[in-house]
């Protein structure tokens, strides 16, 4: 009798709990997920989910990137599929974006990725959480991710966010009428974001160990996923640009730029003779710093100059 | 590593799941790698200072133990007294002193150049420094056996539950623990996650929402209005208590589910009716390490009513300096001492009588617990204020600057209060009318899912997810 009641004695408490969560959650990611979205990456993950966005050339890049490839699309430049999002999903988000796209949507005549810099990045951001650990929820991808990462709790993180309650909390808390709303996903208030910053770059004892341990066969975690991104056009037969996004003109002259764009484009000649299908420009272009808002995005003012400019020099490569 | 962070649950899962299979001494074994572990992912600088106390009371109870002449059984004691207390003063109070002075100093004219010495405190070095003491001086009155094995000793010392935050554990409790085989039961699993689940909901999504309410009330300049800071103090007192108990319960259920019995450290300390009984429910470990190794040995109440008063106030202010080293600390303490000296005194010029009619005793109780707990947060006032003057300045608002504020501030954080305190204020009122702090697990089933559910959509909705630092690891 004990047994056959086992379920409903004292200490089940918590497999009901489960019981009545999953049931809660299902419910919760059906009625939640098109009704609320958080930034550009939910609403492009949802899109490609949900919408056909079938175009013979697909542009992924940073914000920058997704700035200008808008504002060509408002010129009327419609031949690509504009899935350039943010800086802050690196290189990993980039390939996970693509892999997804291909789920959905014909392969492809090419791939342009448009973004200052894809080797850079090791998922260490202060908003690689919201837009990475709360965006890329599916097995593979929060396996891939905390492999790459060397770091469970990184995984663990993940893992909460595909409860749909977790991944739409700040809608929730937003429900409740008097309660304040920290916009834990919106941002660090000022005064922290520097001190954050300068924790992220520490690199702690922990961390030094792993990569003793573990080491990583590339040197940043977006290089790994630039080469699987190659990998996967090359497996598929599809030809890759990379196109360098726009900088200061005060910026682009400083001794550790120059450092960093030398080490950029060596790394791109190395990789290029194996990647028949790759090409990239070594050319970044440079405009004044009142064409820049706020050091890195451009001036709403000067958009429609900057985009017709890389609009001319797209339509003479990529166009079909 | 904090309980409410990814890391430590990885932690604990992967150290739990090699702990369950192993036998005894290697459990030890690996409990103290594991203690390390934790303790250095912090700092692993400050290991060495445990390291050194460690070693210092293993030998030095074993000398006060092989010792038959009292002399030197006082000298080993007074070399680990000194040394423990040394160093918990150069890590924690020398900053203050040295401060202290240089303002005394200042205000008889003399100019002293301030000595920087940026020194940073240790976390939990109060709890551990207490811990150990407590052993040499058992040790010392013969009250308990020194340690064979210095792993042994030294996994008491750093077992990661209580290592940083307390409860401040006796030898005489824990050690037993920690050289016999210990068993993992049903009963200690289900009860241990019922405290760690228990324990996060109170730290993540009651202290951690209530947090910014009470920053923002002590970041402000005066003049404060009256309402606000008596909301604001209602607010901090929900806000310590959830922060201090939801660790000490988290510490407690993850021994429990090890086969570990650490003691009870809060047993609903708000509904108290009188100081000497807030303290009998307020941070047990330390009041009664401080009654048995402090206010005992002064002479306790053996003396007279005006030693006893001593003993009392000595006891507290030295009990306020542990949480801290600042002014405000010390005045916290000297208000404890006034409540338990003010309430012997008038338990002996009047001693209570319950009435005889019970509904008369329970409004009396009630009456006895709502104006209790606002002496408490008038503490709790001194004990959270920034700066001298910011205590002058609330105290004058909290008595004559009573302004009724506009409805939507009034709303906010009332409903913030309630909103994030009710379902623990309603579930340890059945605790208390139960005296059962397990009640929760006794209800019947549908109820008890329900409330399982509500406290588990509150830390995932509502849990605030950047991991906080405990407050009480600063003492």
């Amino acid at each position: 009798m004990k047994s056959r009641w086992f379920f409903l004695t004292a200490g089940s408490g918590v497999f009901w709990l489960l019981v009545c969560a999953v049931s809660v959650e299902t419910a919760a990611r059906s009625c939640l997920s098109p009704r609320f979205f958080s930034h550009e990456m939910d609403e492009l993950l949802w899109k490609l989910e949900h919408e056909s966005c079938d175009k013979p050339v697909v542009m992924l890049g940073d914000s920058v990137g997704r700035q200008i490839s808008l504002a060509m699309r408002g010129r009327g430049d419609t031949y690509f599929a504009p899935l350039a999002t943010s800086a802050a999903v690196e290189t990993a988000g980039q390939y996970f974006v693509f892999l997804r796209y291909l789920e959905h949507n014909r392969k492809p005549d090419r791939v342009i990725l448009f973004m200052r810099n894809p080797l850079d990045g090791d998922l260490r951001k202060v908003c690689t959480e919201n837009y990475v650990q709360r965006c890329f929820t599916r097995w593979r991808e929060i396996g891939s991710l905390t492999w790459q990462a060397r770091d469970p709790a990184f995984g663990l993180r993940m893992l909460s966010y595909r409860l749909a309650s977790a991944k739409y909390r700040l809608h929730l808390q937003r429900t409740i009428p008097f309660l304040p709303v920290k916009d834990s996903f919106e941002g660090i208030p000022e005064d922290q974001l520097l001190e954050r910053k300068k924790s992220l770059r520490k690199q702690s004892l922990k961390q030094r160990l792993i990569s003793l341990l573990l080491p990583r066969s590339t040197e940043t975690i977006s290089e790994y996923y630039f080469l699987k991104l190659l990998d996967e056009c090359r497996r598929r037969s599809i030809p890759l640009y990379f196109q360098p996004t726009p900088m200061r003109e005060s910026k682009i002259s400083t001794p550790e730029e120059t450092l960093r764009r030398k080490a950029l484009f060596s790394r791109m000649g190395e990789l290029a003779p194996d990647y028949p299908l790759f090409s990239y420009s070594d050319v970044v272009k440079s405009y004044p710093d009142r064409y820049f808002v706020d050091g890195i995005h451009i001036q709403q003012s000067k958009l429609s100059q900057v985009s017709e400019e890389y609009a001319d020099l797209m339509d003479q490569i990529h166009a079909p | 590593m904090l309980f409410n962070s990814a890391e430590f649950i990885i932690f604990f899962v992967v150290l739990y799941g090699l702990y369950v299979v192993l036998p005894h001494r290697p459990q030890n074994l690996l409990l103290l790698a594991g203690s390390y572990i934790f303790y250095a992912a912090w700092d692993w600088r400050f290991l060495s200072l445990i390291l050194i106390s460690t070693v210092i009371d293993y030998y030095c109870a074993h000398a006060i133990d092989r010792s038959d002449m009292p002399r030197r059984k006082k000298a080993f004691l007074t070399v680990s007294m000194v040394s423990n207390l040394g160093l918990l003063g150069i890590f924690k109070y020398s900053n203050f002193f040295v401060h202290s002075m240089i303002s005394l100093l200042g205000r008889f004219g003399l100019e002293v150049q301030p000595l920087t010495l940026n020194i940073i405190l240790p976390m939990g070095i109060s709890f551990y420094t207490f811990q150990t003491m407590s052993y040499t001086i058992d040790v010392y009155r013969g009250q308990l056996k020194p340690a064979v094995n210095i792993l042994d000793f030294a996994l008491y010392v750093t077992l990661f539950p209580q290592l940083v935050a307390g409860p401040i554990e006796r030898a005489s409790n824990l050690f037993p623990q920690v050289i016999r085989p210990r068993k993992i039961s049903r009963y200690g699993i289900t009860h241990g996650a019922y405290l760690i689940f228990w324990g996060y909901f109170q730290k993540v999504f009651i202290a951690d929402n209530i947090a910014p309410l009470v920053e923002k009330l002590f970041e402000g300049s005066a003049p404060y209005n009256g309402v606000h800071v008596l909301l604001g103090l209602y607010a901090f007192a929900l806000q310590i208590y959830c922060d201090f108990a939801g660790y000490s319960n988290i510490a407690r259920g993850l021994a429990f589910c090890m086969g570990f019995r650490f003691m009870l450290n809060f047993n609903l300390p708000y509904f108290a009716t009188n100081p000497s009984d807030f303290w009998a429910r307020w941070h047990i470990s330390l009041s009664t390490w401080l009654r048995d190794y402090l206010y005992i040995p002064l002479g306790g109440n053996r003396k007279g009513t005006w030693f006893t008063y001593r003993n009392l106030a000595l006891t507290m202010i030295l009990g306020g300096l542990w949480h801290g080293a600042a002014w405000n600390f010390v005045l916290w303490g000297i208000y404890q001492g006034i409540l338990l000296i003010g309430h012997r005194w008038y338990r002996a010029v009047r001693p209570f009588v319950a009435p005889a009619v019970p509904w008369k005793a329970a409004a009396l109780r009630v009456l006895h617990t709502v104006a209790f707990f606002h002496l408490v947060c008038l503490g709790w006032l001194l004990f959270r204020a920034e700066s001298l003057h910011q205590i002058g300045a609330m105290l004058s608002a909290l008595f004559t600057g009573f302004v009724w504020p506009s409805q939507l501030v009034l709303e906010h954080l009332v409903a913030a209060i309630l909103f994030f305190g009710g379902l623990m204020m309603v579930i340890e009122w059945f605790q208390f009318r139960s005296s059962d702090l397990y009640v929760v697990l006794k209800w019947p089933l549908p109820v008890r899912v329900a409330v399982y559910l509500l406290m588990f959509y509150g830390l995932v909705i509502f849990g605030v997810q950047d991991a906080q630092s405990f407050i009480y690891f600063q003492f």
